[in-house]
């Protein structure tokens, strides 16, 4: 993705600032979109700020692109996707005691979809939150995702259908 | 029915609302930046190969490498600073790696469990408060979690409040605290030749007390004073640790001399900066224990600020200890 990036320009105070209102105008929005996919707080906390934090560092190059939201939220997308492959590399292979589950990672279930989001396996998930949430294009959410804009759509698809079925299952 | 998105809008709003501030970017961004520049230092020299060399062949040599050594010595060079004190406001903060495969029985003893890997961080104040952060865990049992005052996990009861701190003292305190009836009886270590009976059970117990999150810098200080004293041991000066870091080493061959163990001194605060182990009978055994970063901070969100940190920092991972062992 980086070859379609504008040449760098010198990082300028006035480029901060405007880094600054980027952040105070997506930081609460991609952490509540990576919330309903990681469905853990500290979770979405430490993506969406290591995910702010490479955005800025390139933010001379990123300003200048079409869709900085975009970039941001395929950047945080990725950035979850590895974590959660190492996350899962490490289950695999751990051997004694298991976590005790923090309560306060626990996310709030009290919301009927919030829960019916839970049934979604979480590459579902990042798929109907990154098109119909953020509005992202099946291409664009391929390249957060790591794989074919037509595996986006029929991600999308079947957590849309799953996603109603559980809800007019939890209606009825 | 509403739309899917309309659906999820509604989800969105159950959200918490984040704790995150363009303040704690900005410090990210300050630690970030040190990180690389105090990286590119440390891989400038740690991934040239004279120093890998040097690192390689100090983790596998039972004496070592030095660089520019003024060679074994019977005791540590006084450090240059002193030691961090925190506040009781304060956590002392520790950042750790931990890479241990084979087996380090020679036939005698149990086998440690392959490919453990641990990436950890320690935030712990003396109420017993604090958080333990886990990025990588694999074969290596602890729990992330934050705790209130009197909740740390300890695993090995430790209160360092009453650990006396000059040499011989401390040494008799733990002699009689790791003897089999103290209150935290070490394994039985066969010391090298050249030690002392109860060298093993010395060192061993120092080890164990070195890694503890409980045990604050100053106690730790002491203790490397105690193993650096052992008949058995010897120091080297100047030489690198595991990530090319300038340290002192204290030497010790354990199981009569066939798994040298070395720990590495920060010179200026007597900080570990690393401990490891490796065989004489297995070369592909090997254990190595790693400080990322230390020091003392006021919250259990936050590092060490640029210049604040007792070690120097390192970037190296817990896979990257690994390949330092197996180098090729």
């Amino acid at each position: 993705m980086d070859e379609t990036l504008p040449r760098p320009r010198v990082a300028t105070r006035g480029a901060a600032l405007e880094f600054e209102g980027f952040f105070a105008e997506n930081r609460e929005r991609l952490f509540r979109a990576l919330w309903l996919v990681a469905r853990d707080r500290h979770e979405a906390e430490e993506v969406a700020q290591e995910a702010f934090l490479k955005v800025w560092e390139r933010w001379d190059r990123v300003e200048g692109m079409d869709d900085p939201q975009g970039y941001l939220y395929r950047t945080a997308f990725n950035l979850y996707r590895n974590r959660r492959r190492r996350s899962l590399l490490a289950l695999r292979r751990f051997v004694r005691a298991t976590p005790a589950p923090d309560p306060t990672d626990a996310v709030d279930d009290r919301d009927q979809v919030v829960r019916a989001l839970g049934t979604l396996t979480p590459r579902q998930r990042s798929a109907l939150v990154l098109t119909d949430l953020v509005e992202l294009t099946s291409e664009e959410t391929a390249r957060a995702l790591g794989v074919r804009p037509s595996t986006v759509r029929v991600l999308a698809a079947r957590a849309r259908t799953a996603l109603r079925e559980e809800i007019g299952g939890q209606d009825g | 029915m509403a739309s899917t998105k309309d659906l999820l809008e509604r989800a969105e709003r159950s959200a918490p609302i984040p704790t995150f501030a363009f303040d704690d970017l900005d410090r990210a961004r300050v630690r970030h930046d040190r990180r690389k520049r105090i990286g590119t230092a440390v891989f400038a020299l740690a991934l040239a190969a004279i120093a890998f060399g040097s690192a390689v062949a100090a983790l596998r040599q039972p004496h070592g490498s030095t660089v520019g050594s003024s060679g074994p010595t019977a005791t540590l060079p006084p450090a240059t600073g002193a030691p961090l004190v925190a506040d009781p406001s304060q956590y002392y903060y520790r950042a750790v790696l931990f890479a241990y495969e084979g087996c380090f029985s020679s036939g005698e003893g149990e086998c440690g469990s392959t490919g453990t890997r641990l990436d950890a961080t320690f935030w712990w104040r003396d109420d017993d408060s604090g958080r333990i952060a886990v990025d990588q865990k694999e074969g290596y049992g602890i729990d992330a979690g934050r705790f209130e005052a009197g909740t740390f996990p300890n695993w090995n009861g430790i209160d360092v409040s009453h650990f006396p701190l000059e040499t011989q003292a401390l040494t008799d305190f733990l002699l009689e605290r790791s003897a089999e009836g103290g209150s935290s009886p070490a394994p039985l270590v066969t010391p090298p030749p050249e030690g002392a009976p109860n060298d093993g059970q010395l060192w061993r117990a120092i080890t164990d007390l070195l890694v503890d999150p409980h045990v604050t810098p100053t106690v730790r200080a002491a203790l490397l004073d105690v193993a650096a004293n052992l008949q058995g041991a010897h120091v080297e000066t100047d030489v690198l640790d595991p990530a090319g870091r300038p340290a002192h080493a204290i030497v010790f061959g354990n199981w009569g001399g066939e798994i040298p163990e070395r720990l590495y001194v920060d010179p200026e605060s007597h900080e570990v900066l690393a401990w490891t182990m490796s065989s004489t009978v297995d070369p592909d055994s090997f254990g190595i224990y790693l400080v990322q970063d230390a020091g003392v901070v006021t919250s259990t969100e936050t590092a060490p600020e640029p210049d604040e940190g007792s070690v120097p920092l390192t970037l190296l991972s817990a896979d990257d200890l690994a390949d330092l062992a197996h180098p090729g």
